[in-house]
């Protein structure tokens, strides 16, 4: 069934680039994880203390939040209705590999806490406010038909407003994707494309 | 507006692979919590409510090729559908399968070896789990902390609305491991004697291991008469390991769940962290629920994790059923900052309605309310 609802943004951020609304804006010139997500913090000159103490994983869905929600201003009531609805492979395997390292020695629960996915939707809340629902699944790899199916089921079925939602995936320096994108409940924005499946597949395959 | 009945149930657990054993076992006051000393889980000895696997062996089909997890997964959903009329693997049945940490326990015991890595992946275990039982849809994992069983609840009873599916058979699991009790000793919140909810003298968690397991439908027969109404949760957007002071995101999934209505019953997370227990409380006062009866099962179970919410609803539902309350073990001198009915001892009560509830890591939250006729 079509719907009324509509992207506001949508950013992919691969091992090539950092694409925003389907265009490219920023090509990685060969570098890792680490100073690649550097660089783009740094390009959007963005100022937020906390993401240097996050894991890799939760420093790529932050940044793709952070551009998928740029520009657009939250009223207090579209705050507390942002949902959060997130999906990878890996789950946090690639922290989880670094606290088993520790199990004999100290674990610290600095590290720990980062073996949930589900931390990132907390990381993001906690930056933006969003207090609305949030769901962490775990699927084999990125679908748009899944994304457009739960983000449509939790726009229909309660008060959400506004439902950041997408894949945030982490396995290591040179293998992650970030497919994020802010979808709004009414169609009343201005030159927004409307939510559906091609259109997602458009702007992220493009 | 569908109604969305519980058609079947299974529990899996320290106290018994089947709910009525279980309930016996609560309403004799009896604990799964008990005293273990084995190195390779802790140096340490602590209160842990294990499964005794090696019955569980004996019950499941060539259960040498499940890993632990997948084995209280299989054993759970099998035992539920057993005798229902829900046929797992038709195209109009959903599996839903919820966990906080699967198969983890791979990447650092012998098991790594027999299983391989790929299992961890939760859509992998998943996947084994469903080719089973031979469903024809490919099931649906939650992973989000503590709230997980709760999300997959309310998870199964917005997919049964949508009408894409006529049952959803939601079930969640999860096990003891070294990975998850060092990561909770790193916090320091196990308590070194069997947990206390809600008592002044709390001071942390005991971890347990099991599964649960709830088939929804939207077909009623004359034996269905609880309904899951409906569901939500909340983000607090305060901290990633704390909970809030205020009890924001606990506050906001009760109040999109109830508005103004109240209930006669709360099932509450309860992990007896000095923390957890107290926001309860406030979320609680903050909704006009302070006089509700409430309790926590974590004193007989230990916190299963991503099974929790599902357990500890199922337990719920037959205390709907049985229109009895059960006492909230381990609660002996409640000292929470605000004020909470916290059932003292085992009694008959009527119930309609019943809320579950429950908290996570990552500031997540969550209620489901259930409801008889």
């Amino acid at each position: 069934m079509e719907t009324n609802y509509s992207i506001i943004n949508s950013i992919s951020i691969t091992p090539q680039s950092l694409r925003c609304n389907g265009k490219e804006i920023f090509a990685n010139q060969g570098l890792g994880f680490r100073d690649y997500i550097r660089d783009i913090y740094k390009h959007y000159a963005i100022n937020y203390q906390k993401f240097f103490k996050m894991d890799d994983l939760c420093k790529l869905g932050f940044i793709a939040a952070e551009l998928a929600c740029k520009d657009f201003e939250f009223t207090t009531s579209q705050k507390e209705n942002t949902a959060l609805i997130l999906c990878n492979c890996n789950a946090t395997l690639d922290t989880d590999s670094k606290f088993v390292e520790t199990l004999d020695s100290l674990p610290s629960p600095a590290l720990f806490v980062y073996t949930l996915p589900n931390i990132m939707m907390g990381e993001i809340s906690i930056r933006h406010g969003f207090k609305g629902e949030n769901c962490f699944f775990a699927e084999a790899q990125f679908d748009t038909q899944f994304v457009y199916n739960h983000a449509k089921l939790i726009l229909d079925s309660t008060a959400t407003e506004l439902c950041l939602c997408g894949w945030v995936d982490f396995s290591n320096e040179i293998e992650f994707s970030a497919h994020l994108t802010l979808v709004s409940k009414f169609a009343s924005i201005n030159n927004c494309i409307k939510f559906t499946p091609n259109n997602l597949s458009e702007l992220f395959y493009k | 507006m569908k109604d969305i009945y519980v058609a079947a149930e299974n529990t899996t657990t320290a106290l018994g692979f089947d709910t009525q054993t279980l309930i016996e076992n609560i309403k004799n006051g009896v604990s799964g919590l008990q005293l273990i000393d084995n190195i390779s889980l802790s140096k340490e000895v602590l209160p842990l409510a294990l499964v005794d696997f090696e019955s569980l062996d004996s019950k499941i089909n060539n259960s040498y090729l499940y890993t632990r997890f997948e084995k209280l997964l299989i054993h759970s959903i099998a035992h539920a559908l057993n005798g229902s009329d829900i046929d797992i693997s038709s195209p109009d049945t959903l599996l839903v399968i919820t966990t906080t940490k699967g198969n983890i326990e791979l990447l650092h015991t012998p098991q790594k070896e027999k299983f391989g890595n790929e299992r961890i992946l939760l859509h992998k275990a998943a996947h084994v789990v469903a080719d089973y039982f031979h469903t024809v849809n490919k099931p649906l994992v939650i992973s989000n902390a503590c709230i997980s069983g709760i999300l997959g609840i309310v998870y199964a009873q917005r997919l049964l609305q949508q009408g894409v599916y006529k049952n959803v058979v939601v079930s969640g699991a999860d096990v003891i491991s070294k990975f998850v009790i060092s990561g909770f000793q790193s916090f320091k919140s196990l308590s070194h004697t069997p947990c206390k909810p809600f008592d002044s003298e709390r001071v942390g968690l005991s971890l347990g291991e099991g599964a649960g397991t709830m088939v929804l439908s939207t077909n009623k027969t004359s034996e269905r008469n609880i309904r899951v109404v409906r569901g939500a949760s909340a983000n607090d957007a305060n901290h990633i390991s704390g909970p809030s002071r205020t009890a924001e995101g606990l506050f906001l999934a009760i109040s999109r769940v109830l508005g103004n209505e109240s209930v006669d019953y709360i099932s509450a997370h309860g992990t007896a962290t000095p923390y957890n227990d107290d926001m309860e409380s406030v979320a609680i006062n903050r909704a006009g629920l302070a006089a509700v009866p409430v309790n926590s099962f974590k004193a007989y179970l230990g916190h299963t994790l991503g099974a929790a919410g599902i357990i500890e609803a199922i337990i719920g539902i037959e205390s709907m059923k049985r229109n009895e309350l059960f006492k909230s073990l381990g609660s002996e001198n409640i000292g929470v900052v605000e004020p909470i009915n916290v059932i003292k001892e085992n009694k008959t009560h009527s119930i309609e309605k019943f809320l579950k509830i429950g908290s996570g890591f990552g500031g997540c939250n969550a209620a489901v309310l259930f409801q008889k006729g």
